[in-house]
């Protein structure tokens, strides 16, 4: 059963997203970027003689730039970027399509018989095969997705409640007042009449 | 917050030295208790064994009425703020003073709610997104003590929190250190060799020498009324000088001078006339109008007060601390004497064991 929180809770669990990352959506990108490394293990593991061209190297650049992308959209989307979470929706249908380049086309590469891109053959690959390299890019894809859809959700609650914040609709201070008075059992006990004055002296 | 009662603390270790003899302390509620003492005194060996993080070889630590012996640290209800601010570099402040709440899975609601609390506290809310490398020293320990408030410990304990820091910060932390002791009205052990941070912080102090508690009182019994040549010795800045001489006829007889003693000295030192004791006098007691002929060798003028460093009888340095700007020169000669009340008395040391105080009536 969902926990129904309290306007005061609410306001609590927005808080914290101010200080702290949104690592949830971080740890799906990097699962994403460990499924597609899967992905070209399996890719790179194929004994296709055709493949020591320069595609091969359009590859290894192509892959080496989308783990790059990926990890840079992490940290992005870790510090509530919503622009991020675009370059990771754009990653993720990438991912998709690739599914119909290279892993389709050996699967049917004995119907494809003397078509070939950029004159690259792709060797003939077994059905397991192919569903294996499937499921990594789907995997890697799935998860991308979820980064995305994540950081873009909690940043866009971020955003909505630094508004409040700074429109002065709502403030922390008074609902953790509310709070401690509420619940004094887990407030610190402090002497509210001593005034503390900390002079920044910087060591 | 509750009282600790140390019991005949031992600490033996393996290789048979023993860095604590027989510690005893009770410690009221709410109290601040500093351990003072020169390196190797055993006082943070003694803080560490209330921590739990040295095993307790003899005796008996009771916090709150639960002995606390053998129980692990974790399960003690302490706090502990170390020199070196022991942050985590890869979190940032609020992290880090959220880790040990974290680490007990304690409702992330609540931990929210005692970081910001501490964080007010301590004037570190505009730091919490920072990471520990962008603050100074002085932030850096008070992210330190922040770790220590949330956990609403029953004991803080504080093992010399501000060695690491410079002169001025230190000066600054000791008045805000002694503002949160009174916020929060915390049981603290608190360990350093600074007297200053001692004398100024204390409800009360615990003075320690090669593992023995050699005093235990407020900052101005121990300043006013040392129980010992080494405690004597130790609190007081510059040190309290110290002749050796005889109590006869109603002087104190050293080979460099005489000086006559009052009525009540007289009185409180009869049982000790005609043997060798040592007379202490510390450097601001001393007068200059007295018939101790002084050498001068050293003026040192300190703007509010002139140290003046000499020799009596040609040999015995002395300090004196005048509160007067004075301008001697070296070779000069002045005549001091000493502030009758402020004149103690010890025994002779016997071997280790430092010179007992005489003649004070007990009050």
């Amino acid at each position: 059963m969902k926990k129904v929180l309290t306007p005061e809770q609410k306001i609590v669990a927005d808080d914290i997203l101010r200080y702290k990352k949104n690592k949830l959506a971080q740890l799906f990108a990097i699962l994403g970027i460990v499924f597609n490394c899967l992905y070209f293990c399996l890719l790179y593991a194929i004994p296709d003689a055709n493949m020591r061209k320069i595609t091969l190297g359009v590859s290894v650049v192509l892959t080496l730039v989308l783990l790059l992308l990926v990890f840079l959209s992490s940290e992005g989307v870790k510090g509530y970027n919503k622009k991020f979470s675009i370059v990771l929706l754009v990653i993720a249908a990438f991912q998709i399509l690739r599914i119909f380049y290279y892993p389709l086309n050996g699967l049917l590469s004995n119907s494809l018989n003397g078509i070939g891109y950029f004159g690259y053959y792709p060797k003939e690959i077994s059905f397991p095969y192919f569903i294996i390299m499937v499921i990594w890019l789907v995997a890697s894809a799935g998860c991308i997705i979820a980064s995305a859809v994540l950081g873009w959700i909690y940043a866009a609650r971020l955003q909505k409640f630094q508004k409040k914040l700074d429109s002065g609709e709502i403030s922390v201070e008074e609902t953790l007042k509310d709070m401690d008075a509420q619940d004094a059992e887990h407030a610190l006990h402090v002497d509210s009449s001593v005034e503390l004055d900390f002079e920044e002296v910087e060591g | 917050m509750p009282d600790v009662n140390i019991q005949h603390l031992d600490k033996i270790y393996d290789n048979k030295v023993q860095a604590v003899f027989d510690f005893n302390l009770d410690i009221k509620d709410g109290e601040f208790i500093v351990l003072v003492g020169p390196s190797g005194c055993g006082k943070s060996t003694t803080l560490r064994m209330v921590a739990g993080l040295e095993d307790i070889t003899n005796g008996n630590l009771i916090i709150d009425g639960k002995d606390c012996t053998r129980l692990p640290p974790k399960d003690r209800d302490i706090a502990m703020v170390f020199q070196n601010y022991a942050l985590y570099g890869h979190m940032t402040i609020y992290e880090n003073m959220a880790f040990s709440l974290t680490l007990r899975k304690e409702n992330k609601e609540l931990i929210h709610r005692k970081v910001m609390a501490a964080a007010e506290i301590l004037d570190l809310k505009s730091q919490l997104n920072k990471k520990p490398k962008q603050l100074s020293g002085g932030q850096r320990q008070r992210v330190a003590m922040g770790r220590a408030i949330v956990r609403n410990p029953k004991v803080f304990l504080f093992d010399e929190p501000l060695s690491n820091l410079d002169a001025k910060l230190r000066g600054s932390m000791r008045r805000e250190l002694i503002l949160l002791h009174k916020k929060l009205n915390a049981t603290i052990m608190y360990v350093t060799h600074d007297q200053t941070e001692a004398l100024t912080l204390a409800d009360r102090i615990v003075c320690m020498s090669m593992g023995h508690v050699q005093q235990i009182g407020k900052p101005i019994d121990l300043y006013e009324r040392p129980a010992n040549t080494f405690v004597a010795t130790f609190i007081g800045l510059p040190p309290m000088n110290m002749f050796e001489g005889k109590i006869q006829g109603g002087y104190f007889k050293s080979d460099l001078f005489e000086y006559p003693l009052s009525e009540k000295q007289i009185r409180q030192l009869k049982e000790y006339e005609g043997k060798d004791v040592i007379l202490g006098v510390r450097p601001e007691n001393i007068t200059r109008d007295g018939s101790v002929k002084l050498s001068i060798t050293n003026n040192e003028n300190l703007g509010m007060n002139t140290l003046v460093h000499g020799k009596v009888g040609g040999v015995k340095n002395v300090v004196c601390k005048f509160a007067e700007w004075c301008n001697y020169k070296n070779g000069d000669d002045i005549n001091i004497g000493f502030d009758p009340e402020m004149m103690h008395f010890f025994e002779l040391p016997e071997g280790d064991e430092p010179g007992k105080a005489i003649g004070k009536e007990e009050e």
